[in-house]
């Protein structure tokens, strides 16, 4: 017997070593494969709320009317989610590649199959309801959850730009105007006398509306159009309240 | 009868061997003897390591291996399970003295580890020759570990592609290319490294 297999076996008797079970490597497979199924349906659901968001914010119909469009965008993404998302992806890849045999494929491949499944995922899920469902489910339960997702707050929250949000404080009857509390706590008076409004958005006090217009002077908003705040894209006509 | 007995022991394959430690511990010493050698020189060869230091990292290697024999699937090549490992403790122990800059400063270690290139192996034939050893063992010092080990690997040791994406937990595409890009950067430093000698 050679020194190094004395001095091994001397070793794993001596320190009672004993080989790990197999369970074990089992587990740790499984789990490594749990691990990636999760981030790949957290991944799915992080994008069906980018979506969710990103039509919520109804910035689609102003494309073409505003100086940047591509600002506007910019500002519409919610970045928690897409950052949420990408983490998703990336904890995917990790552990997929540490599962016994994920070394083998290419990192470009497995990635694009994982960005893949989560947008396949992620768009059905959107399409069936899930994201309104999931987002609704963190409004309610995370404190302090919509003002740091929710993009709405940075599209509609820019008066001198044209989007103004908030709620209906007081209504005058003559002139058609309204006194309307913005998302920042500031005061303007919203003309809507030549506004289109939207079926479902009520100008009733203590609602909640996104407006379309231009800022005609300090404190003083001109409305063009005029939204539910949940209102989202196309389906703004047809979502229930 | 002794020799009969030992015979039978060398006879016997990996896997079987595997199979029979949970009976008999001591069959683990074939095991180690098989493979002792040659990881050794694997070992010396992507560490430039002096002989005591390999011989405590592939007790540690013998450990794991001892340590982990579950996860071994028999499906594969119990050589590049082994290989693996060694590769793993490499690693670990390059970490843990923190020796990446080790290959280019160390001058003890004697070259003898690159003296056995077999005859039909051939690195880039118009310009590694036997008496270019002593070349290429300085190049592969001074070459990055990535390329450094794939390329020890594939010429040194001889495995095969599938082989190294086994022993390296990286797909076989990417063994090719690191073999040819390791080639090609060996070839330079080859070629500085030969006017300097």
């Amino acid at each position: 017997m050679g020194e190094i297999s004395k001095e091994v076996l001397k070793k794993i008797k001596k320190e009672e070593i004993k080989p790990v079970s197999r369970l074990s490597f089992l587990l740790k497979n499984s789990f490594l494969w749990t691990l990636f199924g999760i981030s790949i349906i957290f991944g799915s659901i992080g994008f069906s709320i980018v979506l969710f968001m990103l039509e919520r914010t109804d910035i689609s119909t102003y494309l073409s009317s505003v100086n940047s469009p591509i600002k506007l965008i910019l500002i519409s993404i919610p970045l928690l989610w897409v950052f949420l998302t990408v983490l998703s992806l990336i904890l995917g890849y990790i552990n997929f590649r540490n599962t016994q045999r994920g070394y083998r494929f290419e990192f470009i491949k497995v990635f694009l199959l994982n960005i893949l499944s989560v947008i396949l995922l992620g768009s059905l899920l959107h399409l069936v309801g899930g994201s309104l469902v999931f987002n609704t489910l963190f409004e309610r339960n995370i404190p302090f959850y919509t003002q740091v997702a929710d993009s709405r707050y940075a599209v509609w929250n820019r008066p001198e730009e044209g989007f103004l949000a908030g709620k209906i404080v007081r209504i005058e009857k003559v002139g058609e105007s309204m006194l309307v509390l913005s998302l920042d706590d500031d005061e303007y008076t919203v003309l809507y006398e030549q506004a289109r409004i939207r079926p479902l958005a009520n100008i009733e006090i203590g609602e909640i509306i996104k407006i379309r217009g231009k800022l005609v002077e300090e404190n003083s908003f001109e409305a063009f159009d005029i939204m539910p705040w949940d209102g989202r894209g196309r389906h703004m006509q047809e979502i229930q309240k | 009868m002794r020799n009969i007995k030992k015979k039978t022991k060398e006879d016997l394959s990996d896997i079987e061997i595997v199979n029979l430690l949970k009976e008999d511990i001591d069959m683990y010493a074939v095991l180690i003897e098989r493979y002792e050698k040659q990881l050794m020189v694997y070992i010396r060869r992507i560490l430039f390591v002096s002989v005591e230091d390999a011989e405590d990292i592939l007790q540690e290697i013998f450990i794991k291996v001892y340590r982990n024999m579950n996860s071994y699937n028999p499906k594969y090549k119990f050589s590049s399970w082994i290989y693996r490992i060694a590769h793993n403790e490499a690693v670990s122990y390059l970490r843990s003295k923190k020796r990446k800059q080790l290959s280019k400063n160390v001058s003890s270690v004697e070259d003898d580890i690159f003296d056995k290139i077999p005859s039909d192996i051939d690195i880039e034939g118009e310009y590694i020759k036997k008496d270019s050893i002593k070349t290429v063992a300085q190049a592969l010092k001074n070459l990055d570990s990535k390329y450094r080990e794939v390329l020890i690997l594939r010429f040194f040791e001889e495995k095969e592609y599938n082989e190294i994406s086994e022993i390296l937990h990286i797909p076989s595409g990417t063994v090719a290319s690191l073999i040819n890009r390791g080639k090609e950067k060996l070839k330079i430093l080859m070629e500085k490294d030969g006017r300097n000698i």
